[in-house]
């Protein structure tokens, strides 16, 4: 009988997806972000090469993340 | 000043408290994870959760013309019938807060003014359609999305850090777990505090105290107060749920701490851009138990997450059943303000046992840290068999 009630499922499902997607993705850089980083203290501690690219790419992660919480924000002021 | 400004003035303290045992209930919400790790002392952590709160509440104006819109007819609504479903809230919130449980205070407030709805105009009132809709399905959906998502994304943040010891990783992931908490707290001020708002509109409305036309528009006042008292409820801390949370559904690390949160923020702010509304206590609960799932060698405690969601099946009823009570006790002592004031007193004086309760056996703030913190030191062994 549920699906005889007039059930938004075009919007559920559009904010799994969105969800999923935003969520899993913002995981994943922020551990991009930490392994970079721990690799680049790494290859400071033992001299080797690399390490500011690791470093840079440590910060392009944590900008992105930046942007995805000014998103939630600009989210919040639109609803 | 007549009878209708009476009342009038007892829904606003009545919402005014609703809100309050609002933030100190959805404190847990933001900061559990954060507090248990050990990423922020638990005062630190309850202060910035009440400043996100209260700010949260200025962000968007956009307050809901109606309480439970779509879900009761708009035309049963008075003011009595708003108090009752808010005493049946602030009812529902009390008793979920002694016993610890996580459950959704706007679940809490829609199933009060459904039972008083029910109560002073009958069943043929409530849209049930709508009640399904806009509440069953959604409180079904969301912890099992934000369970999923943070199984997911907690399980492959923990396949590419397994390389390094534990210790290293976890630090790097502190102020992550302070970032997307502060989210989650910015988020539920800006949903939560526009509920009471919207509800004390309602009333000031149906009073004629301010124009409900095209010119509406929300006195700062009402703005004001409602962003303060969620901010004080949050500040307090609602010690019992964050210990609940925090500790006892999962032992939280801090790469499961931001996974959660950041899911719960996600998922809410995703809900909220397609216009579905979900509950932020279940989206966080949800999505904490499934990062458990998804942490490898974590146990997640099923018995404590089975009751929560017992309280979470009976939050509709309960508050529906007080609400209607408490529409029931003014209707039949006149519906006149004599019976509000006889219900706001009885509420204060269950409050105050509940109060003088608490204060024989509190918890302390303590107590909400994981036995193992990754920052800081650990809590006493006493705090922690507590």
């Amino acid at each position: 009988m549920i699906f005889a009630v007039d059930i938004d499922w075009a919007s559920l499902l559009e904010a799994a997806y969105i969800s999923a997607a935003f969520g899993i993705g913002v995981l994943l850089v922020a551990g991009v972000a930490v392994l970079a980083s721990l690799q680049a203290q790494d290859r400071a501690k033992a001299h080797q090469g690399g390490a500011m690219a690791l470093h840079v790419l440590t910060g392009v992660c944590v900008l992105a993340i930046v942007a995805a919480v000014l998103l939630g924000i600009a989210v919040m002021i639109n609803k | 000043m007549d009878a209708g400004d009476i009342i009038v003035g007892l829904v606003v303290a009545a919402a005014l408290s609703f809100d309050f045992t609002n933030g100190f209930h959805d404190t847990a919400n933001a900061m559990a994870t954060t507090i248990a790790t050990g990423a922020l002392k638990p005062r630190m952590a309850v202060t910035l959760a009440a400043i996100l709160n209260f700010v949260g509440a200025f962000i968007s104006l956009k307050v809901a013309a109606t309480v439970a819109g779509g879900i009761v007819d708009a035309g049963a609504i008075t003011p009595v019938v708003v108090f009752g479903g808010l005493v049946g809230a602030i009812c529902w919130n009390l008793a979920t807060w002694w016993y610890g449980l996580p459950s959704s205070s706007s679940h809490a407030l829609i199933g009060g003014v459904v039972g008083a709805t029910i109560a002073a105009a009958g069943s043929s009132a409530v849209k049930f359609d709508g009640l399904l809709s806009k509440v069953i399905v959604p409180a079904i959906a969301s912890p099992v999305l934000a369970g999923i998502v943070a199984a997911i994304g907690v399980f492959l943040v923990y396949r590419m850090i397994r390389g390094y010891s534990t210790v290293r990783s976890e630090r790097e992931f502190r102020w992550g777990q302070v970032g997307s908490s502060s989210m989650v707290a910015l988020a539920h001020g800006t949903n939560d505090a526009q509920k009471t708002m919207g509800v004390i509109s309602l009333a000031l409305i149906a009073n004629g105290s301010i124009s409900g036309g095209a010119d509406f528009h929300v006195p700062d006042w009402v703005v004001v107060s409602c962003a303060t008292a969620i901010a004080l409820g949050t500040y307090v801390g609602g010690w019992r749920i964050i210990k609940t949370l925090g500790t006892k559904v999962v032992e939280v690390r801090p790469p499961q701490g931001f996974g959660s949160e950041t899911v719960a923020a996600t998922v809410i702010l995703a809900s909220s851009h397609v216009g579905y509304p979900l509950s932020t206590t279940q989206v966080v609960s949800g999505a904490v138990a499934g990062s458990g799932v998804g942490r490898p060698g974590a146990v997640v405690n099923w018995l404590i997450a089975r009751n929560i969601v017992i309280g979470w099946l009976l939050t509709l009823p309960a508050a529906a059943g007080v609400g209607a009570l408490s529409y029931a006790v003014v209707d039949v002592l006149g519906g006149s303000a004599f019976g509000v004031i006889v219900v706001s007193v009885a509420m204060v004086v269950g409050a105050l046992l509940l109060w003088r309760a608490n204060r024989a056996k509190p918890i302390e703030p303590e107590e909400t840290i994981s036995e193992h913190p990754a920052f800081g030191q650990a809590p006493a062994p006493e705090a922690i068999a507590a």
